[in-house]
């Protein structure tokens, strides 16, 4: 095991429980027990620390896969349209007003994640060129955003509109168990695509030509980011909304403690968009807020400030 | 040992080539700016769909061959360096070593070995980065020769090297063809072709002007008849210059 992924393992063992006391009631293990403690840890707490473990591993692979695909560190797994063909699905569910029948949300969500998947691999999936492919997921996304707004602008009723604007924020408030049991089977298949996809991605870092005298097949590359990136992203936002920022950040910061090889940064990513989400829900539990801050909004307002300071310094580099 | 292409035809660059390459030579692929060398390296080392022709490696047809055991046999070197993160020397000569499924002591041995080849030992930790141009050239080279190739395929890679290293290097090929590589080399300088080569292959349009060894193939006719420019050869064989 390396030296991050320890670290990283052992971040994660002192949060979670850290994470189950805290939150608008306390749990105070060394104080007189709050009554209906074991509900709030076992019903509320638990799973919702279990999501954003799930969640948070899914966006931290799928951005270090995505950026040793594109051998870029500013790409994003939103990049490829996903997540707002997911977040579209999840849309028209509230559109159709079945959003509030169990189970509808999460499967529109995936239906429109599935659908975003499909349409980038009819658009790029011939040539295996990662221009085209990036080009077609930013066609995808600015339809999906297209057409959110107009169901948006055409909500039947206010409610169904700030139900949807509300959602599309994201957050983990309120998710329960039903959204770990869909939500982690779909992402870990995800995260074991795109490791089979590291080796591919290491060729890559030497750019496409000599990939494929490496033995890389760009198609089937191609079809594992798809799967990879659509299953972690598509599961995050039918659980939670759309969270950004997580993919770029994450390895970002831990590229530094590996050798370079995008294989090697995926798993710490993982580990550490797990706990990047897991410790940021837990500030949006706790701040003295009227109302729970959500957590698609504050991981912007801590990602948009990195994404600047980042591009500062590509572009001093540059100069 | 052979690599051969048959009647090869890519996209508007190549237009019926045929050539036979034999293993412990050196072959300089020669030829003004767009006249396809550059895609018919790329069509000899299997990474280009082909519109037309096959290309053999011994008896096996390139495009039935797994893509790792083609991988293991023809080492490619393109002509950009491009390199989109910043690896150690070590790191990157290992990414040579992606088509083998052998144990960590075999990789180990034949990266040490590239490094030590390619006398960057003294860098072996150091990043990309912090190296010269020279340095990263052989780095780079050290990558495609970690894998322990029977060919190695190389376009352009004396290009931004200084005098000095250019002949480290061409002395380096001479010395890979007589452990048994093929190698096939894309050059600009027709006087290091001249001088360095076995036996050169000159394109013209997408089609073999000539093709035999380096007098022969790169007569003063078929320089005028292919770069449109009189000159001559002054020297004796092995350092010889071109006079224009």
């Amino acid at each position: 095991m390396t030296r991050p992924t320890t670290f990283l393992l052992l971040g994660l063992l002192i949060a979670v429980p850290l994470s189950l006391l805290a939150g608008r009631v306390w749990l105070d293990p060394f104080a007189e027990p709050v009554p209906n403690a074991l509900i709030i840890l076992t019903e509320l707490r638990l799973p919702r620390a279990v999501l954003a473990i799930v969640l948070g591993a899914g966006l931290g692979a799928a951005g270090a896969a995505m950026q040793g695909y594109l051998r870029n560190p500013l790409a994003d797994p939103g990049l490829f349209g996903i997540a707002p063909g997911a977040a579209l699905g999840a849309v028209l569910s509230f559109w159709t007003g079945l959003a509030g029948t169990p189970w509808v949300l999460p499967l529109f969500a995936l239906l429109g994640a599935g659908g975003a998947m499909a349409l980038l691999g009819l658009v790029a999936g011939r040539t295996g060129s990662a221009l085209l492919f990036t080009l077609a997921g930013m066609i995808i996304a600015s339809l999906a955003g297209a057409l959110m707004s107009l169901a948006i602008s055409l909500s039947p009723t206010p409610f169904a509109m700030s139900e949807i604007v509300t959602w599309l924020m994201g957050a983990m408030t309120d998710r329960s168990w039903r959204e770990v049991w869909f939500a982690a089977p779909l992402t870990l298949l995800g995260i074991a695509l795109l490791l089979r996809a590291g080796r591919a991605l290491d060729a890559l870092t030497l750019g496409e030509m000599a990939a494929r005298s490496l033995g890389v097949d760009p198609r089937r590359l191609q079809w594992l980011m798809i799967g990879g990136v659509g299953l972690t992203v598509g599961a995050g936002v039918a659980a939670a909304g759309i969270i950004g920022f997580v993919g770029l950040i994450v390895p970002h910061l831990l590229r530094g403690f590996t050798d370079g090889r995008p294989s090697q940064l995926i798993l710490p990513s993982a580990l550490a968009g797990a706990l990047l989400l897991l410790v940021a829900d837990c500030l949006c539990r706790v701040l003295p807020l009227q109302s729970e801050l959500r957590l698609g909004i504050a991981l912007s307002l801590l990602g948009a400030p990195f994404f600047l300071a980042l591009l500062l310094r590509m572009r001093r580099d540059l100069a | 040992m052979s690599l051969a292409g048959c009647n090869l035809h890519l996209a508007q660059r190549l237009h019926g080539v045929s050539l036979q390459l034999s293993q412990g030579e050196v072959t300089a692929i020669c030829g003004p700016n767009g006249a396809g060398k550059s895609s018919l390296l790329s069509a000899l080392a299997g990474i280009v769909p082909l519109d037309q022709g096959e290309v053999r490696l011994d008896q096996d047809l390139m495009g039935r061959l797994p893509l790792d055991d083609r991988a293991r046999r023809v080492g490619f070197l393109p002509q950009q360096a491009e390199l989109a993160w910043d690896l150690s020397v070590e790191t990157l000569a290992g990414l040579g070593r992606l088509p083998w499924s052998l144990g960590p002591e075999a990789h180990r041995q034949a990266i040490d070995r590239a490094i030590a080849d390619m006398q960057l030992e003294p860098l072996r930790r150091r990043p990309l980065s912090r190296l010269s141009g020279g340095e990263r050239a052989r780095a780079m080279l050290a990558r495609v020769l970690a894998g322990e190739p029977c060919w190695l395929l190389a376009d352009e890679p004396l290009a931004n090297l200084d005098l000095a290293h250019q002949l480290a290097l061409l002395a380096h090929f001479r010395k890979l063809a007589g452990q048994g590589l093929g190698v096939v080399l894309v050059l600009h300088d027709l006087a290091q072709a001249m001088n360095h080569a076995d036996r050169v292959v000159v394109l013209k349009d997408g089609q073999v002007l000539a093709d035999g060894p380096p007098d022969q193939a790169l007569d003063e006719a078929v320089i005028e008849q292919v770069w449109g420019v009189k000159a001559r050869w002054l020297g004796d064989a092995g350092g010889k210059a071109l006079v224009i």
